[in-house]
């Protein structure tokens, strides 16, 4: 507990990060999202992301390495993203299209891992991939950007700031595409020896990761089961 | 180790997509909005269309209804009651003594058998104005108004004078017809009048006709109009709202009511 505190005095948006992520949780969970065909693996990513955070959070205030847990998160993470688009895009032959890309950086991420990892027992030094965060970003900005065109095509709703699925598709839109450019040095940011400390690029990231689950948050408050017309 | 000014760059690169992702986003909303308005309005224009389509069905169906009881009530009624008024006259003659009670109740029965034929062709003229396609708007409407003229202190004018009505479609024809049998039949059941007076106008791109009493007079207001406004009134709406015509109504001096009427016509 001591460890903790002192971690969250030493590292305050860090943690506050950590617990921002319950805020569209909740709401969802109180929504009953976990109930729809799309919202479900939103609300599993956001569920998985929880988990993984407190326990990231608990190992790094005890000074142990928790890259294996972000990297973990990252392929969960996508692989729920990725579950989340298939069920929101309309045409049928854009769903499957997800699907394969899923695939491909299931593969290349293991790859990124490995590179990045030659000695994959050690875990103490275990570093940040080089590329497979960037790709994640890339990927996710590409969907949502589909998913605007869809929307924006088939005019699903009447009023556009009051349909979740705008909030959600916009905060992830928003959020990776500041991962594209930093996401490269975390590689070189996230170690033990010879670190790359470039406090600005993690205030950034934090940053955004908080106003990204605060528009998530805003997106789950519109959510209405019965009602909801804006996916298949 | 990186650069500092390649670190300072990737930086302001990240922020410049960020801030570029917000704008695009804020002008994505903006844009879905405006598309949704201008979708909205067409699904509005097509409902309109929709509906000015079944209503045109509707009036039509129901001249061709009328067409058919005309048709029949001619056909059918019309020449029983004249064989009925020929057996009468046959009987009448095969009586042979003038001024009994049989021939004076037989006399009855012939008048009341030729007043139901009179009634009965009153009612196939209106049920189908024959004039009107013959002769056009001006005559039938003469016509119409020598008919409700006759007899009684009801005083109907009909002013067309120095006015060359041309024909136009049976569709515009019929409609005022109709529209202006319907006005003077509200004025004579509900206005009280003495007086009707009927000006039928043509300018270059409408008809226009005007439907003047001086009877009570009703409240004129839209909303009145929408709320108390009878089957007559709205029906008259509809009819216009066919041809993209138009009705307003005033009170002419202190009493009585003036309709009028507009229809848009091709240009001559």
């Amino acid at each position: 507990m001591e460890a903790l505190l002192q971690y969250s005095q030493r590292y305050p948006l860090e943690v506050v990060a950590v617990f921002s992520v319950l805020l569209p949780l909740l709401v969802f969970g109180y929504k009953r999202a976990y109930a729809h065909p799309s919202y479900r693996y939103l609300w599993f990513y956001l569920l998985v992301k929880t988990l993984l955070g407190f326990i990231m959070l608990v190992l790094a205030a005890h000074t142990q390495n928790t890259i294996w847990l972000y990297h973990l998160e990252i392929l969960i993470g996508f692989t729920f993203i990725t579950y989340f688009f298939s069920a929101l895009i309309q045409r049928r032959i854009a769903r499957w299209v997800p699907g394969v890309f899923l695939v491909f950086f299931w593969i290349f991420t293991l790859y990124d891992i490995s590179v990045a990892n030659p000695n994959l027992t050690d875990w103490h030094n275990h570093a940040t991939v080089f590329y497979a965060h960037t790709l994640q970003s890339i990927f996710i900005s590409a969907f949502a950007l589909y998913y605007l065109y869809e929307t924006l095509r088939y005019l699903p709703t009447e009023n556009i700031l009051t349909d979740t699925s705008f909030w959600c598709v916009s905060s992830l839109l928003l959020y990776h595409s500041i991962h594209v450019i930093t996401t490269p040095f975390m590689h070189y940011m996230f170690k033990w020896n010879n670190r790359l400390d470039i406090k600005l690029i993690i205030l950034m990231g934090t940053s955004f990761e908080i106003i990204y689950l605060i528009l998530t948050s805003i997106g789950a408050f519109f959510f209405h089961n019965k009602t909801y017309a804006g996916s298949r | 180790m990186l650069d500092p000014a390649k670190l300072q760059w990737a930086i302001a690169l990240a922020m410049s997509g960020m801030l570029l992702m917000a704008l695009f986003v804020i002008g994505f909303v903006i844009f879905y909005q405006r598309r949704q308005l201008a979708q909205e309005k067409r699904v509005n224009e097509l409902d309109r269309q929709h509906q000015k389509k079944l209503l045109e069905t509707a009036l039509s169906t129901e001249e061709a209804e009328r067409r058919r009881i005309a048709k029949d009530l001619h056909d059918d009624i019309g020449t029983m009651l004249s064989l009925t008024k020929l057996s009468l006259n046959q009987l009448e003659q095969s009586l042979g003594n003038p001024g009994s009670q049989s021939q004076q109740t037989l006399q009855n029965a012939r008048s009341l058998v030729e007043d139901t034929i009179l009634n009965v062709r009153r009612i196939t003229r209106d049920l189908v104005p024959i004039t009107l396609e013959k002769f056009g708007l001006a005559v039938a409407i003469e016509a119409f108004v020598g008919q409700i003229s006759q007899g009684g202190d009801l005083r109907v004018y009909f002013n067309c004078e120095g006015e060359e009505i041309t024909r136009q479609s049976r569709q515009i024809e019929l409609t005022l017809f109709r529209v202006m049998q319907e006005l003077v039949n509200n004025a004579l059941k509900h206005a009280e009048c003495t007086e009707i007076e009927i000006d039928l106008h043509k300018l270059n791109d409408r008809l226009e006709l005007q439907v003047t009493d001086n009877g009570r007079g009703f409240d004129i207001t839209g909303a009145a109009i929408l709320a108390k406004g009878g089957l007559g009134l709205r029906s008259i709406e509809s009819r216009l709202s066919v041809v993209n015509g138009s009705i307003k109504y005033e009170t002419p001096g202190t009493k009585g009511t003036r309709a009028h009427v507009r229809i848009p016509i091709e240009l001559s």
